[in-house]
């Protein structure tokens, strides 16, 4: 019969029929054990069995006669046998199911796993793999790979009631698994994790006092818990969804779900790499991105990212959306029960804030400083304890992180630029050395250069690749949901009239308006009056709607009526507007998206009145919305630089200036802006502006 | 009417110094309403020299109120035959309404290869492409590749069960790519088929990894795609191996979830010690002569170490065979890794001979020299010149690239092209495109040093070529 089993804990035995098979002597169960150590049929080198077994130099005759009468002793049972081969390699022929040690080591790794991966039955896993452990692996017996093995064990069963000890803290069991915690972490003093367990979970049992006579094991995380509460993840995660889900002030909603539809993508090659030039990758037209795959399946597993897109191809938008359902995802699998640490947790971040944290104690530090900016506005989002435990997470790889950093583009000067490199860096180093941890980044392809260029490369393992994903205009389908969808949430009907022959082949706007925010531009103009149906004569209804806007106020002030209705105020705004776009155009060796505070209020104040209460720049960026602080937050980062809410705005406004110009200056710009995207761009407005009817 | 003053300035630009025919076209894309004769005429010749595509030619004709549209196809034709290349003439045809789609039919009905003409056809009559590939395919049994695969989406049961037919009788590259680009439930069964992983011919395991791939071109499809990288890891013959690695590596790097898989499928150890395709082997001076000798997948690792161990070059042998090996690389016969390792080797006599053989070539298979050379030899004007001699001879996709991040000072690499294009006698359209675009990608208006001079010759250059035309190109249509 076929039945053995071969037990390694507490004593080397064979059993085989439920009798014990006699094993010669001491050599012999050293032997066994180096043999069962190697798995099924691997070969051995006899000189290594040799000095595994062996502690000095035995006679050839003797390595013969204890490996022939261990063959012989062993062929007593079915199914296991000793193989040599030529005398130069032995092998073991057996059933690793039949060794206990196995046993507990393959549970060991199933356990570790589902706890990795969230399973359910995680806790079940554990206790099982538990209860296989059934005393000191292989007795007294010492030696080499003897002691190796058993050290390989050990910290399987110590990782494994790890697990165990923290899965019951997560439920809220501290009281009943404080002792065995400290007792299992002063039993394994250089434990990071296990010591910053028992210490979190001392105090939360009122035994502060024993922290000290914890082993002190290496640098001390001070109150950084290891563990993620249930419910302060689900506090930050809410803070975090409602802040992503804001939609922008002239949507319709207040949710950016209202006018957001999945997008497409296609993936392209490091845009920045193989140019010679350390300016970055520039690109001579502006086309039209088409996506061929969707983002959901093309970031489902990727853990690096760059989404690449122009301004208003909803880049932001796009990765709002992504943290919002990944933020859905947490919260629907932390109700169902969940391990926090088993949830994909999004962090989200725009890349200035990542430099603005740079005084940060460490890399992870910052990360999670720069990632808690968006729930400012909610201070107890973040708990002091949920916060520490993600700075950990980041710094140990536990949990599953998922950074998400908005607008590397958004960083102008150099500094800036290498610090988010570093830092960015830093984070694909470890997303090379841990199992979770996935980051994803969005940039324009103009100036681009790769943010991961600086990390380090380890040697025992390969560099997880960086994906980069060209984000794709809507199809004419997506703009016309969009355009529904806009109509609906308005509860207005939609005006078919006004907007559907835009799309027809035909139309000038038909590819331009597959750009979503120009779609979303159409959708606004159609709410008052028919979309033109020329590019130019869309900016320009666009631009008035903009002005003739004034949204909610801050309560320092209030704006009379009169002021905003005066239609004098609007044409000194539109011409405040044209000389600032004209300056930035041409106030320069090159064409400047973003210009600072002080630059911009100075431009403006040449041609408009200063509100009460108000600067020119704030009321522009703040009440209209037509120039944006970069940053996102129109509130916070008070020291910014502004641009246009979209550069064609900025390259419309050019135009109109240029057609008023003398020739020799006309031909002075027209030499000027040869084979340059922007003043190509302002080139087509100008001609035609100047085809429009009077 | 308002004043133009704008639009006339941009319009005399155009027609008295015209850069490569930026304004020209930059004239004819802001046009609303009508382009004046001399405009249009003026696009014509500079189409038909190369400095615009067919495309941009098209627009503004297709935009004259009345024209002929038979006409106008017939002169994009005529583009085709001066050198621009097929897939660009087929987007003109696109815009040319009925008789550009009758025109884009025939392309799929006659060209040996329609180059896109397929696809453009489905974008603008989808039923329509799909009857013409069906009789091209189904019906006469001939072939396509990717760029016209789109209409056979929509092909029905009985057109499937007709290729998975043909396919089992002929299991070959082409036949497998035909089925899995139907994407059809069918097709897709039969090339995920257990059988053809048995199949005792490794061409035809190859050929599935080849369906397999084009069953779903545009996103990840996990049970394609581990199949193929099942064929990566668990196939016997080391050529369907090699061919699924580099298909699922190219797969990966377009969808990351393919990344994944395959890297929880084959760790990297795995693929380096695929001996059968890395071909590790102990390098005694012997092997070394040995795969100088042979060539074959060794033949840069054996060069790679006489580059390590250059007493090697000692040994009388190696030194001939290395030297052998150098004269079929200026043949053609090896590729850009080979080239790297010669050059380091034999510096710059080697290159001397590249740059003389690059001139000499009649038959275009120096490309990977050329690449080589213009990526190993940089700041170096004549191989600079050899590069671009080559590349207007025999142009490919390469060398754009090639040409326009050469590392030599731009403006020096922009005065050389324009020394090419004041060069020709006569029309040459491959080459001035070749040329000019990789002139236009230096971005001239981004050289400072000695703008004015390179503008001033720019401009010249551009009524040098329009000079070369015969008079009849220069007419525009009735």
């Amino acid at each position: 019969m076929d039945d053995y089993d071969i037990a390694l804990f507490k004593q080397v035995e064979l059993i085989s029929g439920g009798v014990p098979v006699g094993l010669v002597g001491e050599l012999h169960r050293r032997m066994l054990v180096v043999l069962l150590r190697s798995s099924k049929d691997e070969q051995i080198k006899r000189a290594d069995l040799v000095r595994q077994v062996w502690e000095y130099t035995p006679s050839a005759r003797t390595v013969t006669s204890t490996i022939s009468r261990l063959r012989s002793a062993l062929s007593r049972v079915p199914g296991i046998g000793l193989v040599s081969v030529s005398g130069k390699y032995d092998y073991l022929v057996f059933d690793r199911r039949r060794v206990d040690v196995h046993r507990f080591s393959d549970a060991a790794e199933v356990a570790l796993r589902s706890v990795q991966d969230g399973a359910e039955d995680a806790e079940t896993l554990l206790d099982d793999c538990l209860e296989q452990w059934t005393g000191t692996p292989f007795g007294d017996m010492s030696g080499g790979k003897i002691d190796e093995w058993r050290i390989k064990l050990n910290t399987q069963h110590r990782d494994v009631r790890y697990q165990r000890l923290r899965l019951s803290v997560v439920k809220g069991r501290e009281h009943e698994v404080v002792d065995e915690l400290v007792e299992l972490s002063r039993t394994n003093p250089g434990h990071r994790p296990l010591r910053d367990l028992a210490a979190y979970v001392l105090t939360s049992v009122g035994r502060v006092d024993e922290i000290a006579e914890l082993p002190d094991a290496g640098p001390w995380f001070g109150a950084m818990p290891p563990v993620v509460r249930t419910e302060e993840l689900l506090t930050y995660l809410w803070a975090l969804r409602s802040a992503l889900s804001r939609a922008m002030r002239w949507h319709p909603g207040e949710n950016i779900a209202a006018t957001f539809s999945e997008r497409s993508v296609r993936a392209d090659s490091d845009p920045s790499a193989g140019s010679s030039s350390d300016r970055g990758s520039h690109r001579r037209r502006r086309e039209l991105v088409r996506g061929d795959q969707s983002w959901a399946d093309a970031v489902e597993l990727a853990r690096l990212v760059v989404v690449l897109g122009d301004a208003g191809y909803g880049k932001t938008w796009q990765l709002r959306a992504h943290g919002v359902e990944l933020c859905d995802r947490a919260i629907a699998a932390l109700r169902a029960g969940a391990d926090p640490m088993a949830v994909e947790i999004p962090l989200w971040t725009h890349a200035s804030s990542l430099v603005s944290a740079r005084d940060s104690s460490d890399r992870a530090d910052q990360v999670i400083r720069a990632a808690s900016e968006i729930v400012a506005n909610s201070p107890e989002a973040i708990s002091p304890s949920l916060r520490a435990s993600l700075v950990r997470g980041m710094t140990v790889d536990e949990g599953h992180l998922h950074v998400l950093v908005d607008a590397l583009d958004e960083l102008f000067d150099s500094d800036a630029q290498d610090e988010s490199s570093a830092v960015l860096s830093w984070l694909a180093e470890r997303v090379d050395a841990g199992r979770h941890l996935r980051v994803v980044v969005t940039s324009r392809p103009v100036g681009y250069r790769n943010p991961f260029r600086t990390r380090q490369r380890a040697a025992d393992r390969r560099q997880v690749p960086v994906h980069h994903l060209s984000l794709g205009a809507l199809t004419s389908g997506q703009v016309l949901e969009l355009w529904r969808n806009w109509f609906a949430h308005r509860e207005e009907d939609f005006p078919e009239d006004r907007l559907l022959p835009l799309l027809n082949p035909g139309s000038p706007l038909a590819e331009h308006i597959r750009v979503p925010l120009i779609a979303a531009f159409c959708a606004w103009v159609a709410e008052v009056v028919p979309t033109a149906r020329t590019r130019v004569g869309l900016y320009e209804q666009v631009l008035r709607r903009f002005i003739a806007s004034w949204w909610k106020q801050g309560e320092r002030t209030t704006i009379s009526s009169t002021t905003r209705q005066d239609p004098l105020r609007q044409k000194q705004t539109r011409h405040a507007l044209e000389q600032l776009a004209w300056h930035m155009s041409t106030d320069g060796a090159t064409w400047r998206d973003a210009v600072d505070d002080e630059e911009c209020e100075r431009l403006l104040a040449t041609k408009l009145d200063g509100l009460p209460g108000w600067t020119r720049t704030a009321e522009l960026v703040t009440i209209h919305g037509l120039l944006v602080r970069l940053g996102g937050d129109p509130y916070s980062s008070w020291e910014s630089p502004i641009t246009w809410v979209h550069p064609t705005v900025h390259e419309y406004l050019a135009a109109h200036r240029l057609i008023t110009l003398p020739d020799n200056e006309i031909d002075h710009w027209l030499d000027h802006g040869l084979h340059r995207p922007e003043w190509e761009a302002t080139f087509l407005f100008a001609s035609e502006l100047e085809q429009l009817p009077t | 009417m308002t004043e133009r003053r704008f639009t006339d300035r941009l319009a005399r630009r155009a027609a008295e110094s015209d850069d490569l025919g930026w304004y020209t076209s930059l004239l004819v894309e802001s046009g609303v309403g009508t382009t004046p004769p001399e405009t249009i005429e003026r696009v014509i010749r500079l189409a038909a020299i190369g400095l615009l595509t067919p495309v941009a030619m098209a627009k503004v004709l297709v935009r004259i109120p009345g024209v002929d549209l038979a006409r106008t196809v017939r002169m994009i034709d005529r583009l085709g035959v001066l050198g621009h290349p097929a897939r660009e003439i087929w987007q003109a045809m696109a815009l040319c309404g009925e008789d550009g789609l009758v025109r884009l039919e025939k392309a799929v009905a006659d060209e040996p290869d329609p180059n896109g003409a397929g696809n453009l056809l489905y974008e603008a009559a989808p039923d329509r492409s799909v009857t013409a590939l069906r009789d091209r395919i189904v019906r006469n049994g001939r072939a396509i590749e990717s760029s016209d695969c789109m209409p056979l989406r929509h092909f029905d049961e009985n057109d499937v069960r007709v290729l998975i037919d043909r396919f089992t009788s002929r299991p070959d590259r082409s036949n497998a790519q035909l089925l899995g680009w139907t994407g059809h439930d069918l097709a897709r069964a039969e090339l995920l088929d257990g059988k053809w992983r048995a199949h005792p011919d490794p061409a035809a395991r190859e050929a599935v990894v080849n369906g397999l791939r084009a069953l779903c071109p545009r996103r990840p499809d996990k049970d394609a795609d581990l199949a193929i990288i099942g064929f990566l890891t668990d196939d016997l013959s080391p050529a369907v191996r090699l061919a699924a690695r580099t298909t699922a590596e190219i797969r990966a790097h377009m969808f990351p979830s393919v990344q994944v898989w395959l890297d929880q499928a084959v760790s990297e150890q795995l693929l380096l010690e695929d001996t059968a395709v890395n071909s590790p082997v102990e390098w005694t001076s012997d092997v070394v002569a040995d795969r100088l000798r042979n060539g074959g997948s060794g033949l840069r690792m054996a060069l790679e170490l006489v580059r390590q161990r250059p007493e090697l070059l000692a040994v009388g042998e190696i030194k001939d065979l290395v030297d052998r090996v150098a004269n079929e690389t200026l043949a053609g016969t090896h590729g850009i890794e080979v080239i790297y390792v010669l050059h380091d080797l034999l510096g710059k006599p080697f290159v001397q001979r590249c740059t003389a053989a690059l001139n000499e070539d009649r038959s275009g298979v120096l490309h990977p020299l050329a690449v080589s050379l213009s990526l190993k030899v940089p700041g170096d004007e004549d191989v600079y010149a050899a590069i671009a001699q080559h590349f207007a001879r025999f142009p490919e996709p390469s060398a754009q690239p090639a040409l326009t991040n050469y590392r030599l000072p731009p403006v020096q690499r922009a005065h050389h092209l324009v020394d090419l294009l004041e060069s020709l006698r006569a029309p040459r359209t491959e080459a001035v495109r070749m040329w000019a675009g990789a002139l236009q990608e230096l971005q001239i208006s981004r050289l400072d040093a000695d703008e004015q001079g390179l503008r001033r010759r720019i401009a010249s250059v551009t009524e040098h070529l329009l000079s070369l035309l015969p008079e009849r190109a220069k007419k525009a249509p009735e």
